[in-house]
């Protein structure tokens, strides 16, 4: 961690804040969602909600981000004074685990789309664990548990990791990420 | 997060919150109701130190009895089982999934009072600096989080500004993700340039790892008793 | 004091370099960099902080070399704080230093007394207006006991009452303190009295270095024309400024002659819910009219903006072309009404800078596109994402995508805070010929000089009401009023006041 910058950690702070942001708006839709639809079928909606790991991974590039990233902006819950504060944190820190080592695994040399969306999958298979664990999801008629599961993966792929793909393409063409690993990557390429 | 003038709020915050994981642990490893409404009475306690008056349980706590009934329904409706009670188009009631959801109810309604109890007692900066000085978390990164949480309020006007701006511009979404992506593009670079001139800031006033502190919180006697009180009654409540 | 021996600078990704062979020596007392923006003055006041090139990444050649310790105070008051409380904000700045806690308290106290804030410790910074938010900054700076005080446009993001303030205090802490300090300021009425040198940067050189005396009036013109910021006044006073130079003629202001339009809107006993201030708004609109906005902050303003343009929920009546506004569809009231909010980055929706325009004006013809961003001069720029233009550019573009096909009226929220004069002049002009095209304007302002040259009539807000409602040159004579909204009257309007004067008096002989 000493050798992270400090413009590294302030960008990867303040990301996950606004990424915390949008999960608490997030957050209201999901509960008419899923009371009518029931568990399942709110689920594809799951994948905005692990998007700060890919997302600062890929603009920072260095081991930790993910989860540090995740686990910030699980801490806004806790920050604005909301009931499932401690919880969050919890799913989190699962979320953000899964995400890291799947960075982890190509050795931190990876940001590609491909890589991006993997890590949304490893991030919903935290989630899933979690959930199994603490959520009793368990209980559920197993159709019920592997439809949630496909579509959590699903959706931790696509709103996940290849939003965060998208996202990041497209703040490098503003320009606003020179300074950034990922800015200089495209510049070489470039 | 703020603080009040009530005893929990005494505790050193790294303690607390370490005292209410293991709670969280403990509620996650059982499978039993009774037990859980043990542990449910303990946090209802907690929250009693907290300084909550009979007013606050029920203004507070009233918008959870919905969430409370939506957690059983979940369970009781989609959780598996034989033993049907009721059954309409894709819902499914059994005994045993209503069993669970009281179980998962009952978990859930635990985990809020105890985030209550915690976030209506715990100072953010306070909590932050108990994380450098008990948890040993690297400073740059701790007030690295405060400044960025401390942005909090101005995020939140700016998304609604977008999405405002949407609104005026008649600007509609067309699959999952396209309001992500076009209120998080205006967002993210916004928070990228002033993440780069808050880190400026920071560097200009000689900001380092090493320094000293205006604001030590320690580890008293007090919150050695709550942490002993709190593995006492997990053990009791799982040797009984 | 500060050694830059050819000092260049390039940014990253940049073909061109910020500053190229700069060579200067900065003494004691007050420099102040001029400049247009883009000319390198920040990235110099940057090198002069020893903040390039490792915290600020760039490619440095060239030396600085300093005698003494920095401290800096940057433009935007939020942009400079990590902490939550005023008292641990001091603090931080002392912890830095590796000062003992015993100390800590007696110190905090003595700083936030120095610039005039003698508030609780556990005040929040939240709860501050933006001009003592600026003095905290101060105080934390200082409290690195810095000989030198490098300062990037330190009044630019706050009202004009607390730009005032802020000067003075800053020139009587350095006459305490004997500091060194070097400025960016484009307010140079206020702090030209206090300069003794001048360097002016244009295009990442320096191109001259004199004492202001030197500079003005004889160099008024020169720079003027190459867009660079100059005095209204120094070294004159009202009294003494020559009627027929330059100066005197850039504050002779007709004001805009009436439009009579037709009826346009109506509210009647207009108010909103807790906490949004409006209590009470009773007034009517024409086609045309460019009405500003004027009062304190927290007086209602923006209240009044968001609820014209249907954002808050509101009692009362509100008719707009004699219908009820809330009988429109969203969709059809956005067709009559635009709404340009402060920050023109949040407006941005699109891509491209060409996308843009193509979404908001897609009723029009591929040519009328093509016209419209060669008359906004964007046309070079069409292929860019709208967040990587300048603010200049970014504001034209914001105000043309809320335009669009010409709409009945447009809601402005301070379009002009924190820009420098010749945005704010481009932008005015923009907004001009939307009037002349029979648009009405309702535009919140901090801006008095604005109000004299541009508005039909002004809406003075004070605590939710409307204080005032009539033409500019009416609100200007009512003194007291003034005085109880925090309103400065414009300098061109006491120009022409002493003028008079001075023509009575001479008719009078």
């Amino acid at each position: 961690m000493q050798n992270w910058k400090m413009k590294e950690i302030m960008v990867m702070m303040m990301l996950a804040v606004a990424c915390g942001v949008i999960y608490l708006g997030w957050s209201t839709l999901w509960l008419p969602m899923s009371a009518i639809f029931g568990p399942v079928g709110a689920n594809w909606m799951f994948g905005i909600w692990i998007i700060a790991s890919p997302l600062v991974a890929a603009i920072i590039q260095k081991p930790g981000a993910a989860l540090i990233a995740e686990i910030v902006a699980a801490a806004v819950e806790l920050f604005t004074g909301s009931h499932f504060g401690l919880s969050a944190l919890l799913i989190g820190v699962c979320q953000g685990l899964g995400a890291e080592i799947v960075f982890a695994m190509t050795r931190y040399r990876r940001y590609d789309t491909w890589t991006l969306m993997l890590s949304g999958v490893g991030a919903a298979i935290g989630s899933i664990v979690y959930s199994l664990i603490a959520n009793g999801f368990g209980y559920y008629t197993t159709t019920t548990l592997l439809a949630t599961t496909g579509l959590q993966l699903i959706s931790g792929a696509l709103l996940g990791g290849l939003l965060a793909a998208i996202l990041v393409r497209r703040l490098v063409a503003t320009g606003v990420l020179n300074g950034f690993a990922a800015g200089r990557a495209k510049r070489e390429v470039a | 997060m703020q603080t009040n003038a009530s005893p929990f709020a005494k505790l050193n915050p790294v303690i607390k919150g370490s005292g209410l994981f293991l709670i969280m642990f403990a509620l996650i490893a059982t499978n039993d109701w009774i037990k859980t409404l043990v542990f449910l009475s303990f946090a209802i306690a907690l929250l009693l130190l907290s300084g909550w008056g009979p007013v606050d349980f029920l203004k507070r706590l009233a918008p959870y009895s919905l969430l409370f009934l939506l957690t059983f329904w979940m369970m009781a409706a989609f959780g598996k089982g034989t033993n049907t009670l009721w059954s309409f188009g894709w819902f499914h009631v059994t005994s045993e999934s209503v069993v669970h959801g009281w179980l998962l109810s009952l978990r859930m309604a635990t985990f809020v009072c105890l985030s209550f109890a915690f976030v209506t007692t715990t100072d953010a900066t306070r909590f932050v600096m108990s994380l450098i000085h008990q948890a040993k978390v690297s400073p740059r990164f701790a007030y690295g989080f405060l400044a960025g949480i401390r942005f909090l309020p101005q995020l939140v006007e700016e998304v609604r500004v977008l999405r405002r701006v949407r609104m005026i511009r008649n600007v509609h979404s067309r699959f999952p993700g396209d309001a992500f992506l076009s209120i998080g593009l205006p967002l993210f670079s916004r928070s990228i340039q002033r993440a780069e001139r808050i880190a400026i800031a920071f560097e200009a006033r000689h900001f380092s790892a090493e320094r000293t502190y205006y604001e030590v919180p320690v580890v008293q006697r007090q919150d050695i008793i709550y942490l002993v009180v709190i593995l006492l009654l997990i053990s009791l409540v799982f040797w009984l | 004091m500060i050694t830059v021996d050819d000092l260049s600078i390039r940014y990253p990704g940049q073909m061109k370099s910020v500053l190229d062979h700069v060579s200067l020596t900065i003494e004691q007392g007050t420099t102040l960099l001029l400049g247009r923006s883009g000319s390198g003055k920040t990235t110099l006041l940057h090198a002069l902080a020893g903040l390039t090139p490792e915290t600020i990444e760039v490619e440095q050649t060239g030396t600085v070399t300093r005698s003494g310790s920095v401290g800096v105070l940057f433009q935007n008051p939020e942009e400079q704080f990590c902490m939550e409380t005023i008292g641990r904000e001091i603090a931080f700045s002392l912890e830095n230093r590796s000062i003992p806690r015993a100390e800590m308290e007696e110190r905090i106290e003595r700083l936030l007394a120095l610039v005039g804030l003698p508030l609780p410790f556990s005040t929040p910074i939240a709860s501050l207006s933006g001009g003592m938010k600026q003095r905290l900054a101060l105080a934390a700076v200082l409290a690195l006991e810095p000989t030198i005080l490098l300062l990037d446009e330190p009044t630019a993001q706050i009202d004009p009452i607390g730009q005032h303030e802020l000067m003075a205090l800053i020139f009587r802490i350095q006459k305490e303190h004997d500091l060194t300090i070097v400025l960016i300021e484009h307010q140079l009425d206020v702090c030209l009295p206090y300069i003794d040198k001048i360097v002016l940067l244009e295009d990442g050189s320096v191109t001259a270095t004199a004492h202001p005396q030197d500079l003005f009036p004889q160099a008024y013109t020169e720079l003027q024309s190459k867009g660079i910021a100059v005095p209204s006044l120094y070294p004159y006073t009202l009294e003494t400024l020559p009627i027929d130079g330059p100066q005197a003629a850039r504050l002779h202001v007709l004001p805009p002659v009436a439009t009579a339009g037709t009826a346009l809107l109506h509210v009647a006993v207009l108010s909103t819910k807790a906490p949004y201030p409006l209590t009470d708004a009773t007034f009517s609109l024409k086609t045309g009219e460019w009405v500003m906005l004027l009062g304190a902050n927290g007086s209602g303003k923006s209240t009044l903006l968001a609820t014209l343009g249907r954002l808050l929920s509101h009692q009362g009546t509100y008719r707009f072309q004699e219908r009820p506004a809330q009988r429109y569809s969203r969709r059809r009231f956005y067709e009559h009404v635009g709404y340009v909010f402060q920050q023109p980055d949040l407006q941005f929706l699109k891509l491209t800078v060409e996308a843009e325009i193509d979404w908001s004006h897609r009723a029009a013809t591929s040519d009328e596109r093509t016209a419209l961003l060669e008359r906004l001069e964007l046309a070079s720029v069409k292929q860019q994402s709208p967040l990587a233009l300048s603010t200049g550019q970014q504001r034209r573009l914001s105000v043309a995508t809320m335009l669009g096909q010409s709409k009945d009226m447009l809601l402005l929220d301070e379009p002009t805070f924190g820009q420098d004069g010749l945005t704010t002049r481009r932008l005015m002009e923009q907004l001009l010929t939307e009037q002349q095209n029979g648009t009405t304007l309702v535009m919140a302002t901090h801006d008095m000089e604005l109000v004299a040259r541009y508005a039909d009539r002004v809406l003075v807000m004070e605590q939710g009401r409307i204080a005032f409602d009539g033409r500019p040159s009416e609100l200007f004579a009512d003194v007291p009023l003034l005085e109880r909204c925090q309103l400065q009257r414009p300098l061109s309007y006491q120009f022409q006041e002493v003028k008079r004067h001075a023509d009575e008096r001479v008719t009078v002989r």
